[in-house]
């Protein structure tokens, strides 16, 4: 109730976005204090992208932390197959992929700063990367139609599921006037890592 | 100067005068450099272990991320009573917001050029590494040693930043405390 004096705050608890004006004093924090804080954050973004709510909150706290994982996850899946994609070029896809998407944004006037952007298309590659997976596992069923129409379906959602979640994050951020120049190419983006998906993930 | 004379007149503070043992947090000053000094090492020798280059990069990259995160989280405050932050207001302004021990005299100088002298020398080291890959056009290494050599710099331009936002209030700090903070003997 009311305003905790921040250095009172329970350091785990502590989440410096909130007010960044207030005095806080993390310097004598014991270690696992600060990992669990950490670990609780990127937690809570990777349940956000699952279940988008309105919080904008969440935004405010960014970190690359969970990207990194992503798509060091998602160039782990896709490569090695025959005629497919090596590490480093997916890892360059979607890494670099999200880098010139925010830079696109940028250059048309998103109030968006360029690591909040980062971090929420990685964060938002995290309905392929899981897509990825079941497609991997499809690859034991039978019929090769019926495997193409089961992976194309589990692409798809995760194609419309990362651009629902980050469309949630992205809106309000972008002039009205180029809402349609800004989103291009973040739906262009995930299309094609949905596209290497579909294509590679066996 | 009376820093100086800090070390000799510690009493009850029976540490040897030289060695790790000498240090009052090893353990940290070792965190400090040891995924440091790990990376580079690992990325000079990597091609000496026959691994793929997938593991290689992913140990490196496990490598830096420890590093990064333990020296902004944990050396920075535990060393030198530093702590950048950087968070993002409701416009979408960066903003950085940094803690400072109050009481900087309680850090021991030696851990403090330590801290110091590790945060600036791995940049060095891995934009030697750049450059080298890029005259040998081994383009993929290039690509690794220059997350290597960003990952460094971030923190360090972090903790440099704090430096820059103390100029500004330099009529509040004593020539001889910004002096110890950075570990440089006193004017």
């Amino acid at each position: 109730a009311g305003v905790t004096p921040p250095t009172r705050t329970r350091s785990q608890n502590f989440d410096p976005s909130a007010d960044p004006d207030a005095e806080f004093d993390t310097l004598d924090e014991p270690v696992w204090d600060t990992i669990r804080r950490d670990l609780r954050l990127v937690g809570a973004k990777f349940a956000r992208v699952l279940k988008p709510d309105q919080n904008k909150q969440l935004l405010r706290d960014w970190d690359l932390w969970g990207p990194l994982f992503i798509c060091v996850l998602l160039s782990l899946l896709l490569q090695g197959g025959v005629g497919g994609p090596h590490f480093t070029e997916v890892f360059s896809i979607t890494f670099f992929g999200s880098c010139i998407v925010t830079a696109n944004t940028k250059l048309l006037g998103g109030t968006i700063s360029i690591f909040q952007s980062i971090c929420v298309l990685g964060y938002c590659l995290l309905p392929l990367a899981v897509a990825a997976i079941g497609c991997k596992f499809v690859a034991f069923s039978s019929s090769p139609s019926i495997k193409l129409t089961i992976k194309l379906v589990i692409t798809a959602v995760g194609f419309g599921w990362a651009i629902f979640a980050s469309m949630g994050f992205l809106a309000g951020s972008q002039p009205e006037k180029r809402r349609l120049l800004i989103i291009y190419p973040v739906v262009l983006f995930y299309f094609v890592v949905s596209w290497l998906t579909l294509s590679y993930a066996s | 100067m009376s820093y100086n004379f800090d070390q000799n007149l510690s009493f009850g503070d029976d540490r040897p005068l030289t060695g790790l043992r000498s240090l009052k947090h090893p353990f940290v000053v070792i965190a400090h450099c040891a995924f440091r000094g790990a990376a580079i090492v690992f990325y000079v020798f990597a091609n000496i272990l026959s691994l793929s280059f997938i593991i290689q990069f992913l140990v490196l990259l496990a490598l830096l991320s420890a590093d990064f995160w333990t020296v902004k989280n944990v050396t920075g405050r535990l060393l030198v009573g530093l702590r950048w932050w950087n968070f993002v207001d409701s416009e979408g302004k960066n903003h950085w917001k940094f803690e400072s021990a109050k009481d900087p005299s309680r850090f021991d100088i030696f851990e403090i050029r330590i801290f110091w002298g590790a945060l600036v020398v791995a940049p060095v080291f891995w934009t030697f590494l750049v450059i080298v890959a890029f005259f040998t056009f081994k383009w993929e290494w290039m690509i690794v040693a220059l997350m290597g050599d960003l990952m460094n710099l971030a923190n360090l331009y972090g903790y440099l930043r704090y430096l820059d936002m103390m100029d500004e209030d330099l009529a509040d700090y004593e020539d001889h405390e910004v002096c110890r903070l950075l570990g440089l003997p006193p004017v």
